[in-house]
Parts: C-alpha cells; structure tokens; sequence
C-alpha cells in the first residue's frame, strides 16, 4: 500500500514499464529505477545541499548515473521502498553535553536518516536488492586502538522533548532512556546506539525506533541495553514497518565515552 | 692400536652380520613371507591415507576453533608421529631389526646433525612464531621492504605473498632473528601526509582547509579524530602533516583520496604549495647578480 505521505514514497510501487524510468525522492536521496526487459536497475543520487551530513560527495551526474542490475523472477513483481536504521552502530556526539547525576534519569530523542531498503516483492516474497542511506553519515571507531567497532557518526543536540522540531518523514526518531544507578556522576557527551537491535515503526507519516533503555551501572561495569522492540509512547499506536536487524532481549556493553578519548597521535586508549 | 682397530672392525662386522640377519631377502620369496609383505603393504596403503585423513581433520577442527596456522601446527604434530609408527611397523613386518639402525643412526645422526642445523633451526623457529603469534595467516607483513599477505606458516618457512602476485618463501629462521612489522593486526591505521605550504601563507588557515578536506572525506574516521601536526621550518616551506585515521581495509583509499583532495583544495582556495628556491648571487651575497646590456645586432 503506497504510503499517504506525499513526500515520501515508502510502500509499494508498480515497476516501470520496460525502457521507462521513474524517479523516488527521499528528501535529498533519489532513487532512479528503470526497467530493461526483465531487469531492473537501480541509481542513487544524494543532493549535498539537502543532507545534513554535509558531505560533498562523489555522485554521479545525473545523466550518467552507476546503474546497479537485477534480472527479476517475476514480471508483475511491485516495487517495495521500506525505511531501516543504519546497518552500523551509531556513535552519537552530543553538540551540548550535560551530566546525569547519580540515580537520575533522562530521556533523551536523536533524529536519524533511514536508510532505503528496495525490494521487489512478488510471487516468492519479497526479495532484497539494495539498501541506500538518506544521508551519508562519517565513519567511526568505538573502541581503543587495538579492538573496538566501526560505526557511523552522527552528531545531534540530544534533545530533551521533541516540541518544535521538524521532523522529516525520512528521518527515523530513536528514543532512549537513560538511567544513572551508579553512585558516580555520568556527562553524557558521547554515547553508542545499537541502531541494529531496533526496529522501526511508522504512525502518521513519522518513523520512530524501537525503545531503548540504558542503564549505567559505573565506569567498570559499563551498561545494561535493553532494547524493548515496543514504540516509544509519544508514536501511540504504530505499526511496525521493518524488523531489528539483530534481534536482542538485553545486553552488557560499553555506552558513554568522552569527548576525544582516543588520542589522534595514537596514545593510550 | 691393533687392539682399537680390531675393535672397530668387530662392530662393523656385527652391525653387517645383524643388518643381512634382519634383511634376508630369500624370506620373502616363500609362501610364509608374503603375510608380512602383505601387511607392510597394508600398513603403507591404509596406514598412511588414515593417518593425512587424521591429520587433516584435527587441523581443520583446530584451525576454525583456534586459529589456522595453530591447526597446521596441531595437523603436523599428528602427522609426523603417525607416519614415524607407520615407517616402524613396515620395517618390523619386513624383518628389519631396529636396535642395529638406532646404532647406525646415532653414528649417521651426528653426521646429519651437522648438516641440518639450518632446517632444524627453521622448524624451531616456526613453533616460536606459532607460540608468540606475531602475526596469523592472511596478515599483511612487511619483511625487510618485501609487503605481502601472509599465505601459509610452514614447517621450514613463511610464504608470503607480494602484491604483485609473487610467493615469497622467508624462512622461520629469519623472521625469528630479524625486525618485521605486521601492517594488519589493528583494525584502524593512521597516514600522516605531509604539506609544505608557502612561508606567505597563513598557518591556522591552511590548517583549518587542512582539517576541513579531512572532514569531508567520508572515509576518513571521525574518531580518532584528524590532526594537524606543524613539522618545522623547511628550507623552502612550512611543513604541516595532516594525520588521518582510517579503517585498516579503507587505508589505501585514505591515502590516494586525501591526498588528492588537500592538493584540489589548496589549489581551490589559493594556498600555495611551493617548489624549493634557490637564489644565486655572484660575488658579495647583498649585490645584485650584474647584468650588462648589450646592443642586439640588427635583423636587417
């Protein structure tokens, strides 16, 4: 069902007729689709000046896109666009850092690009093809220098409540509750989210992650990540629109870092 | 004198005498002999399939639990063994007695000794390498200027090999004894690249251009974050090196791509990147060089 967002073409799709091309906005991702014979082929184009990662980009010009080819097992197959997180852990700079005080609590709301997944669906199912990033986020490491995690970089204000915030309908919401049960003070200024253990849901146009809780339990016993796989309470009654990639019930890991705590000469760690 | 040769003589003559003993070749010709011929053949036939068949699999199991050159090590120490039992067997079943052999081969074994100290000090030197775990297969090492992914630790040897397509053999030995740097064993690598700007130019603005190209190149890692680093007064230029942290998998791409960009851009904003200079003068160094003007011949 093609979604009522007129921005935003998540949902199905029919494909284009053979030699026809159709172009999908996902604020400022394209995705140019053409069908040649029973191929389908697929191009992006990021537009820099709408993306908040800023990157200038090496895209293709428009009238030589990189075409990626599928040969289809069905004819009569629809076109599916569906919103997914990031495939990588998100390592989340707050721009104003604060300090959650020993047993306090905060909830705290980040904005996201989806990622895009495209997806034939047909008489077998639905078929994975591609999935392309809204936004081109920076690369990252979580970790020391001698193990870690490479992950996505994204910076945000944390905000504390959502109210006058435009929120784009292909940005995804994610939630989190922070819980301090340290007896130490915790400044939230870098923080790791497992974007892979969330799923995604939809209400009114608006995604929203799945809800997640984190506990700090102290500088040596990292944090306690509970992923709950339900909305947030401010989505109300959605519906959930894409599965977590890595389906979780809780786990111990790492969250909170400093700002610059690995040394660019390659010291400590 | 007499007495020692005499002595000598006599070994010799008794390890012949036990040597035709245990070997005598007409035993085999009778219908009794032909059982131990049979089973020596079936210890060679079965005997030694099954024992690569065991060796195999306990490299296999050892190597996707452990790690791969651990299996190779685990498969050889099964092996070596089971063969020697093997070889053992088939000597007692065709007569051969081997109290006399280990006789003549600790006479034999001095001699060999003497002339294996290399490989022995090789296959020494490929369990250290196994123990100390320096680097595992598939890394990429660089041996003494030779770059190459590591493709097998072998009983005598490494084999590397080199990015353009060419197996290195480097001997255990020699990794052992000598300096090699494993350019794989962290997931994330820093390139320094080094900018000699303009003395004219402004250093916080080449450095701000400097961090900003860092910045936009999407491979380059956020964290740890990119540095610039001032080098000093060169003889022609300010030298800055711009540090980068990349993904070890991304660090070529880093390293062609920065590069690239900081010379696009210092060429965009006006930033002048400066060839050495030289000034010549002629005589005292503050006079100008002297220049004497002459009238040209006319082309009429």
């Amino acid at each position: 069902m093609p979604d009522t967002h007129p921005s935003v073409p998540w949902g199905d799709h029919d494909l284009p007729e053979p030699g026809a091309d159709h172009t999908f906005a996902f604020g400022p991702l394209k995705v140019r689709v053409r069908r040649v014979k029973n191929e389908l082929w697929v191009a992006s184009r990021r537009d820099a000046a709408e993306g908040s990662a800023g990157h200038r980009e090496r895209m293709p010009a428009d009238d030589d896109p990189e075409w990626s080819r599928w040969a289809l097992p069905d004819q009569d197959a629809r076109l599916r666009f569906t919103p997914a997180l990031p495939d990588r852990m998100l390592v989340v700079k707050v721009e104003q850092p604060f300090t959650l005080l020993s047993h306090a609590t905060a909830r705290i709301y980040t904005r996201v690009g989806a990622s895009v997944r495209v997806q034939v669906a047909g008489s077998r199912g639905a078929l994975d093809l591609t999935e392309i990033p809204v936004e081109r986020l920076s690369d990252t490491w979580w970790g020391d220098f001698q193990s870690g995690e490479y992950a996505l970089w994204l910076a945000t204000r944390a905000r504390r409540d959502l109210t006058d915030v435009r929120i784009e309908p292909w940005q995804i919401v994610c939630t989190l509750e922070l819980v301090n049960t340290s007896s130490d003070s915790l400044p939230v200024e870098k923080l790791a989210l497992r974007v892979e253990h969330l799923p995604v849901f939809r209400t009114g146009g608006q995604l929203w992650a799945g809800e997640v809780r984190v506990e700090y339990l102290g500088a040596d016993q990292g944090s306690e990540i509970e992923p709950t796989g339900r909305p947030p309470a401010e989505a109300g009654e959605a519906e959930r629109v894409a599965p977590a990639r890595v389906p979780s019930m809780g786990f111990r890991a790492r969250t909170f870092a400093k700002l610059k705590s690995l040394s660019p000469f390659g010291v400590g760690g | 004198m007499s007495i020692q040769e005499s002595s000598a003589g006599g070994a010799a003559d008794a390890v012949t005498d036990a040597a035709t003993s245990a070997f005598d070749l007409s035993r085999f010709l009778e219908v009794e002999g032909v059982a131990p011929l049979l089973r020596a053949a079936a210890f060679v036939v079965i005997g030694l399939p099954v024992a690569y068949a065991i060796a195999r699999w306990i490299r296999s199991w050892i190597g996707r639990k452990y790690a791969p050159q651990k299996g190779l090590v685990a498969g050889k120490l099964v092996l070596w063994p089971l063969v020697l039992v093997i070889v053992i067997s088939v000597m007692s079943e065709l007569g051969f007695s081997l109290a006399p052999l280990l006789g003549a081969a600790g006479v034999v074994g001095i001699a060999i000794g003497f002339a294996s100290q290399t490989s022995v000090s090789n296959i020494i030197s490929g369990f250290f390498l196994i123990a100390e775990e320096p680097f595992q297969i598939g890394d990429i090492i660089d041996v003494e200027g030779t770059v190459g992914q590591v493709l097998s630790i072998d009983t005598l040897s490494v084999k590397v090999r080199t990015f353009d397509n060419r197996m290195v053999r480097i001997p255990n030995e020699t990794l052992v004894k000598s300096r090699f740097t494993n350019l794989t064993r962290f997931p994330i690598r820093r390139y320094d690249l080094v900018v000699g700007v303009a003395y004219r130019e402004d250093i916080t603005r080449v450095r701000d251009v400097l961090l900003e190209v860092a910045d936009e190149n999407p491979d380059v890692l956020m964290e740890p974050a990119p540095q610039v680093i001032f080098q000093g007064y060169g003889d022609s230029s300010v030298n800055l090196t711009l540090a980068v942290w990349a993904l070890r998998e991304n660090y070529l791409l880093v390293r062609n791509g920065i590069a690239e960009d900081v010379k696009h851009r210092l060429d965009e904003v006006g930033i002048e990147i400066p060839f050495p200079h030289r000034s010549l003068y002629t005589g005292s160094a503050t006079e100008p060089f002297p220049i004497r003007i002459v009238d040209a011949p006319s082309e009429e």
